[in-house]
């Protein structure tokens, strides 16, 4: 058994100058076994192998401690940063404790909570109907959405597009509300290395991710539709090290080193794909785009973009009233 | 990686310490991407060293040819805002409320080249 010396409950932190969307992460578990080429976890100061915490008496007390001493009515925490959420049953079983614990807590201190759920499994089918659904918190199950051809390259342990639309689509029979997950947006395959076939690259990536938007909100209604992040690819320093030595193709000749410390492709690459994606979801419907944003990205991005800055709780409280 | 010690080497061409680490880098990022990175590189050494007799302008040469293979998307932009002078150091305080002035001006056109393709 495993027990978790550090806090459970923590405030994000984006980084030098990068908007923040007031999310808490929940660090109930960590790491994972999927080995994604672009995964940080593997940089960080974590276990290599995956770990689950079970001292939730610990969790229970910080998150009275949270709403206790904060005046906001909605809350906003994600159970997939530090682990996927659904990795083993294990990881269903300690996080639907969570969620309990959460709606307790949440019913006394009059909170509204939402619980982001990330994964790139298929272990959704486990969770029996209505099983961590309560009346004062709303789940998201946030689905990292790749072409084919990222999946192949750089996240190969891990479900295809299909049966990720599929998960998506029981998600939300089972009373999820969906969140869509761009993020990372890699430029894959670069055909060459000079300006016209960096720019063909570049669209050509656009077209895939255009043709997943379609596929994945096609099989979800509107209504469950929570929001939709965008982010593209970013590296640490440590990682971008790491990975221009293993010769990997993330190491794209655009990245540029960003004031929070992290290297990212050039704000022109950044702006197109953004506003091309964009574009494209605003005319699928006007409704969506009130629940797009940028993830880990400064405010002249956004505003590049055109793009309101939101934050999470604020786009949650655009979802139906609970 | 033949080629860099060529350069390295070299001397009719001159480099600092950090621009070597820069080149070398960028030598590393574009051979994943392309193999023929050696012959590009030797084109740009050539010619740059064959542009004067200057080790220290050879150098400044082959330095933004080699920017310009890793950042070819910047590398173009910051060639469009040169018009602007937004990147002259060496400007008086007249020249720089000009530049203002024209930075406000064409405010719009700047952003139009720093964030489409």
């Amino acid at each position: 058994m495993h027990l978790r010396k550090k806090g459970f409950i923590s405030k994000y932190l984006y980084g030098k100058n990068v908007i923040d969307l007031e999310e808490f992460v929940v660090s109930f578990a960590e790491t994972c076994n999927f080995n994604c080429e672009y995964c940080y976890l593997k940089f960080s100061k974590i276990s290599t192998k995956p770990v689950i915490y079970e001292n939730i008496e610990n969790f229970a007390t910080e998150t009275e401690e949270l709403f206790k001493n904060s005046n906001k009515k909605v809350f906003y925490f994600n159970f997939g940063e530090t682990t996927d959420s659904f990795l083993t049953k294990k990881h269903i079983e300690v996080f639907s404790k969570c969620c309990l614990i959460i709606s307790q807590k949440a019913k006394f201190y009059s909170k509204k909570c939402f619980v982001e759920l990330r994964t790139k499994t298929a272990n959704i089918f486990e969770l029996q109907n209505k099983e961590i659904l309560y009346d004062n918190i709303k789940i998201v199950y946030g689905v990292t959405l790749s072409p084919k051809i990222i999946i192949n390259n750089f996240e190969d342990k891990t479900l295809n597009l299909e049966e990720r639309i599929r998960a998506l689509w029981y998600a939300q029979k089972i009373g999820f509300l969906i969140g869509l997950r761009l993020e990372p947006i890699i430029i894959y395959p670069v055909f060459d290395i000079t300006y016209q076939t960096l720019v063909e690259s570049v669209f050509n990536t656009i077209e895939e991710y255009k043709k997943i938007i379609a596929q994945a909100l096609a099989s979800i209604e509107a209504k469950n539709l929570h929001s939709i992040s965008i982010s593209t690819l970013r590296l640490t320093k440590t990682q971008f090290k790491f990975l221009k030595e293993k010769k990997s193709k993330l190491c794209f000749p655009e990245m540029i080193l960003c004031s929070d410390g992290k290297f990212r492709y050039s704000r022109p690459i950044r702006v197109t794909i953004y506003r091309s994606l964009i574009n494209f979801i605003e005319n699928l419907s006007k409704e969506f785009i009130k629940k797009v944003f940028l993830s880990f990205e400064f405010d002249y991005i956004w505003d590049d973009c055109n793009l309101k800055i939101k934050t999470l709780p604020q786009i949650s409280t655009l979802t139906d009233e609970i | 990686m033949n080629i860099l010690s060529e350069i390295f080497n070299s001397e009719k061409l001159h480099l600092t310490h950090s621009q070597k680490i820069f080149i070398k880098e960028t030598y590393e990022i574009l051979s994943i991407f392309k193999k023929e990175v050696d012959k590009i590189f030797k084109y740009n050494f050539e010619t740059s060293i064959l542009s004067s007799k200057d080790r220290i302008k050879n150098g400044e040469l082959f330095f933004r040819k080699t920017y310009q293979l890793r950042y070819p998307i910047t590398s173009k932009k910051l060639n469009q805002l040169k018009k602007f002078k937004i990147f002259d150091l060496e400007v008086n305080l007249k020249h720089v409320i000009t530049q203002k002035r024209n930075i406000h001006k064409h405010l719009s056109t700047i952003k139009n080249i720093l964030t489409t393709l």
